[in-house]
């Protein structure tokens, strides 16, 4: 089952992290084999290389390649034949793993008639790993080909390896079809913040149409953060003065928010380490209540809120339910009375224990979903996972009903795959029929299923499969109930069947990670309740929205450097129409932070059993006047609007066929008091588009253009860029992080000086489309994706490494087709290759170097000569040959002794010997090497 | 944030009797270790006994202590660590302190589980820190 293989394969993993290298000669032992038990591994002890040895590529070392002198060669059998895939799924999970991050293995994995079916090749890291789906008998031995691209830190460098059999119970069955049945999705997605990353975000729509947004910022920055529009979705703004959430820190742990009919809006979060911390705004988010320790438990976990708005449309009678878990006890709800009610000041701030029983939990089950009040039949519903199923831990509040509350626990069906259901959340939702749905993922599966019962929650109808199409392995999924009959749900799904957790990690291996890609479902299932349901299933992203793994492994993400970027969930709310309104987490940029996003469905059927069609913005957009306002959320109210930072129309142009011109509009000329605390006022146009990541992988790269004006003064700067993210310990300079790589804050650098000018009230800015962000910055694709102009104060000219904007205003986003011009150059072909490795004199040692370059930009280098240079290369930006000649030039970025540089690599390959071979290194810091290889081999060719 | 995932995963790593480290009655008695200055560290104070020495990484500097109620300590403090090697020394030498991790989860920037051991239930929690990737805030309670 899918946990004992986790849970097999992961111990493994951790004793693989846990135990060094030992001396050995060779593969210890040469061979091994696997299955079919799932968890099956067998681990060897890898060949020691000598300092300086380098092997660059893997068809430099097929076998025989006698004694494992340049490659090390592990044979593994996979006992199961072919058909066990049809009835499973998963395959051989292998990895290797080294001392130090100064050596560099890679890693490939060859079937039996020598196809290569796997690899990991990253640099800058201790480890590689492969999955290889559906390995079997048919394909074995299999040959772990482990290549010595360049070993520098002792004078025997060896590392350990490990194979592993995984295997789930259930085969990659076809899905369903589904049809959209109209049913679609705006792009382009609205950015609910420029510049901080959120997982787990959640939404709310009020009865009066406005837009909120919340999500933990973590305990690192003792902030959770609560957004909110008040025009519909285009802008979002911070609820919160000083860019602080509505409370004082510490917290940053879970949050949830509702806003009930009297416009009060309430807000818990998780503080420090065991504790809740409730808010409530009587004035839509200016002054807040606060209550540090609003229920009197420590040692709790994951709160969820929901609301019951009484009978009436005054404030008497409404109630806020808050559940959470107490660790190890169990699940609890409390209460607390509308905050406007006559009769408790204490209400949205003060709960007390809501069940008749105040002793022992009302659940045991974990984790547990958000909880959800049926107004039409009055009943509280409350999902927890208990193995395979969900179970429900159900009451009928009376009216006003507040305390005193007998729960009972009600199951719903078992999961068709065999569970847990663990993938992530459940959740429940309610019709207007009140009507009962419990829907879940299976891990086994990882299909998404449903339930209706009628009786809510004592009988239950069958289960159903939601996700049809290529939706074959998801995880996060949210559902919300409409008219009767009518549900709701959104997921991430993959075309791939693997489970999530093998899918290699973005923070272990980035071109890797980007071959799996993550979309965002959503399905609206009419007659949900009855027998024969009907799907309409669309994608809500029309670009990935995350590549790779996402994982679920407990602690061991941190020390396998698994990915959560994302945490556990994004969430679905249905607008005042009945349509989706979806806040979810888009990956994909170069920084590959929780960025979050808000989409809606522009067309189809509605949960409501409506049907809509909404015109999606399109350049040019204009904006309204008067939503310019700084700060705009303060205890003393509302700041006064900035007409010279309130935008009225963004359009976006091609002059000519290689420019990109970014025409801001504003209400005033661009002058004038820069927000409190900032030092200057800045205006960015900002984009994704298709390009490449910093280490040469598939990413969606933010772009912007920008003006700036220091102290609010003439004259304007203007400026381009991108930003780098940051790799391993070396930070970048477009995102702030907390831990490597992890990016919490984006900032806009002025990296490039771009060409513009005001006239009046309007900023026009030009910069080239290809090299205008910064070298080496392609856009690939043929549109700019949510596009959006911004209007923030920063400090210290945009220069501080953790600065926090004040927001002030945005745009509607949209998307732009470059057309027009031809299309933008292709991304590069094959060409030819460097391949090498050996040594060059440096002072009065040497340098030692592998380098497998190709054309296309595929491929790193590596040089180091023990004292004054310690290279890798994260990105080729440029390689060129002569073939006639034997030469070759490559150009890029890389990391040396821990800074940022750029490279020049010049090679002569003057044969087969090798040792009349040149190789010359120039980094941008000033060292310099070069000269006639000592020992090795060179080679430019095809 | 808990989504308890992974707890079994944590929990097989110890198994037996469970033995404090430094003879069963270890407390923290370590001085404070220097933290870089983006960890924003307060002027360290004293370990609290109640802590054993065991579950501290040797990078801590303590900053706060605080007992909400009787038979319960909130110890805060900072580790002059990456998050990673941070997480991998609670994930390791707890066990072979004598402690088992039982629930826990991990996201990218903060890892926590719980953890019990002789008479003794507690969690950990490691998060780091903006604009400081060497250090990591650290908060530990447990309840005797």
């Amino acid at each position: 089952m899918k946990v004992f293989t986790r849970v097999a394969g992961l111990l493994v993993l951790g004793a693989i992290l846990l135990v060094g290298p030992t001396p050995t000669p060779a593969a210890t032992p040469p061979t091994g084999s696997i299955g079919p038990t799932p968890g099956d591994s067998d681990s060897w002890a890898g060949q020691q290389y000598p300092i300086g040895h380098s092997t660059p590529v893997p068809q430099a070392c097929p076998p025989p390649d006698p004694a494992n002198v340049l490659c090390d060669h592990f044979f593994v059998t996979v006992n199961v034949p072919a058909s066990h895939w049809d009835t499973n799924t998963g395959g051989m999970d292998v990895s290797i793993e080294w001392a130090s991050v100064d050596d560099d293995f890679d890693l490939y994995v060859f079937d039996s008639s020598g196809n290569q079916v796997g690899f990991s090749a990253a640099g800058g890291t201790t480890s590689e790993r492969a999955f290889v789906e559906n390995a079997s008998t048919a394909g074995s031995p299999y040959e772990v080909r482990v290549v010595p691209f360049l070993m520098a830190s002792a004078p025997l460098v060896g590392y350990n390896g490990t194979a592993t059999f995984v295997s789930q119970a259930g085969g990659p069955a076809p899905n369903p079809a589904r049809s959209t049945g109209g049913l679609a999705f705006a792009p382009p997605a609205t950015i609910v913040d420029a510049q901080r990353t959120e997982g787990e975000p959640l939404n709310f729509v009020d009865q009066d149409g406005n837009y909120l947004d919340s999500g933990p910022y973590g305990f690192s920055t003792g902030q959770s953060w609560l957004h909110r529009s008040t025009d519909g979705g285009n802008q979002f703004n911070i609820v919160s003065f000083a860019g602080l959430r509505p409370n004082a820190p510490p917290g940053g742990g879970d949050t949830d928010h509702v806003v009930d009919d009297q416009g009060d809006i309430y807000f818990v979060d998780l503080e420090g380490l065991a504790e809740l911390s409730c808010a409530v705004s009587e004035d839509d988010g200016n002054n807040w209540s606060t209550n540090q320790l609003c229920v009197n438990d420590t040692v709790v976990d994951r709160q969820w809120f929901a609301l019951d708005n009484g009978t009436n449309a005054g404030p008497d009678g409404n109630t806020v339910f808050l559940a959470y878990r107490q660790t190890p006890r169990g699940s609890f709800i409390y209460s607390t009375p509308g905050a406007d009610d006559p009769d408790d000041p204490g209400g949205g701030v003060l709960y007390v224990n809501s069940s008749a029983d105040l002793v022992n939990p009302v659940s045991q089950g974990a984790p547990c979903g958000q909880m959800r009040f049926d107004s039409v039949d009055r009943y509280l519903y409350y999902p927890c996972i208990q193995g395979d199923h969900v179970e429900i831990t159900r009451a009928q509040i009376a009216p006003g009903q507040r305390t005193g509350i007998v729960y009972s626990n009600v199951q719903a069906p078992p999961s068709p795959g065999g569970g847990p259901v663990g993938d992530l959340f459940p959740s429940v939702a309610t019709d207007a029929a009140g009507n009962l749905y419990a829907v879940w993922i299976d891990e086994t599966d990882h299909n998404v299923y449903y339930a209706a019962s009628q009786d809510h929650g004592t009988t239950w109808g069958p289960v159903h499969q939601i996700n049809g199409n290529d939706a074959n392995s998801n995880e996060f999924m949210w559902a919300q109930g409409g008219a009767p009959g009518n549900l709701a749900v959104a997921w991430l799904g993959s075309s791939s069947h693997l489970d999530s957790d093998f899918m290699p990690s973005w923070y272990n291996n980035r071109q890797a990670a980007t071959q799996f890609k993550w979309f965002g479902y959503a399905s609206l299932i009419r007659n949900a309740a009855g027998s024969t349901p009907t799907f309409s299933q669309a994608k809500f992203t029309d670009q990935p929205s995350h590549y790779g793994q996402i994982c679920n492994q407990g602690l061991f993400c941190t020390v396998s450097m698994g990915d959560r970027t994302m945490a556990d969930y994004f969430s679905l709310y249905l607008d005042l129409d009945g349509s989706m309104r979806i806040v979810f987490n888009d990956t994909t940029s170069q920084h590959h932070g929780a960025h979050v996003f808000e989409v809606r469905q522009v067309a189809g059927p509605t949960a409501f059993g409506t049907t809509i069609s909404k015109q999606v913005p399109t350049n040019p957009v204009t904006d309204p006047t008067g939503d310019a306002q700084s700060p705009h959320y303060a205890p003393t109210g509302t700041g006064a609007n900035r007409p010279y930072l309130d935008f009225t129309k963004l359009e976006l142009s091609k002059p000519n066929a290689t420019t990109l011109r970014a025409k801001m509009t504003l209400a005033a000329p661009p002058m004038g008091v820069v927000p409190a605390g900032e030092t200057s006022n800045v205006w960015l146009t900002r984009f994704q588009a298709l390009s490449v990541g910093d280490e040469g992988e598939e990413s969606y790269r933010i772009f912007y253009v920008g003006a700036e004006s220091a102290g609010g003064l003439a004259p304007l700067t203007f400026f381009a860029g991108s930003g780098r993210s940051a790799n391993n310990a070396v930070p970048g300079n477009g995102c702030t992080t907390t831990t490597a790589e992890n990016c919490k804050l984006l900032q806009y650098p002025s990296e490039v000086a771009a060409t513009g000018n005001v006239s009046g009230n309007v900023i026009t800015i030009d910069v080239p489309l290809q090299g205008g962000f910064g070298p080496n910055r392609p856009i690939l694709g043929t549109t700019l994706h949510n596009v959006t102009a911004l209007s923030a104060g920063r400090g210290n000219l945009g220069g501080e490494i953790a600065d926090i904007y004040a927001d002030v205003d945005a745009t509607k986003s949209f998307d732009f087709p470059l057309g027009g011009g031809g299309p933008p150059p292709p991304p590069p072909g094959g060409g030819c290759k460097v391949t090498g490795g050996g040594a060059i004199p440096s002072g009065a040692g040497e340098g030692t170097f592998g380098m497998n370059p190709q054309e296309n930009l595929k491929g790193k280098i590596r040089y180091e000569d023990g004292a004054a240079a310690d290279f890798r290369s994260t990105r080729l930006t440029a390689v060129s040959c002569n073939l006639a000649a034997r030469t070759a030039r490559i150009q890029g970025e890389g990391i040396d002794r821990g800074q940022t540089v750029e490279f020049t690599v010049q090679v002569l390959d003057n044969g087969e010997a090798g040792r009349t071979d040149v190789f010359e290194i120039a980094l941008s810091n000033g060292y310099t090497q070069g000269g006639t290889l000592r020992r090795g081999n060179i080679q430019v060719h095809e | 944030m808990l989504a308890s995932l992974g707890c079994a995963i944590v929990a097989a790593g110890a198994t037996g009797m469970v033995i404090l480290h430094g003879g069963g009655n270890g407390t923290a008695e370590a001085a404070p270790q220097a933290a870089p200055a983006c960890a924003s560290a307060e002027k360290g104070v004293a370990p609290p006994r109640d802590v054993p020495a065991a579950v501290l990484p040797p990078e801590t500097v303590v900053t706060a202590v605080r007992r909400p109620r009787a038979g319960t300590t909130v110890m805060q403090g900072v580790v002059a660590s990456p998050f990673r090697s941070a997480v991998e020394f609670f994930v390791t030498k707890l066990p072979e302190a004598g402690y088992v991790n039982t629930t826990g989860d991990a996201e990218m920037d903060e890892a926590e589980s719980y953890f019990r051991g002789a008479e003794l239930l507690g969690k950990w929690k490691v998060n780091g820190i903006l604009g400081c990737p060497d250090a990591v805030r650290l908060v530990i309670f447990v309840r005797t």
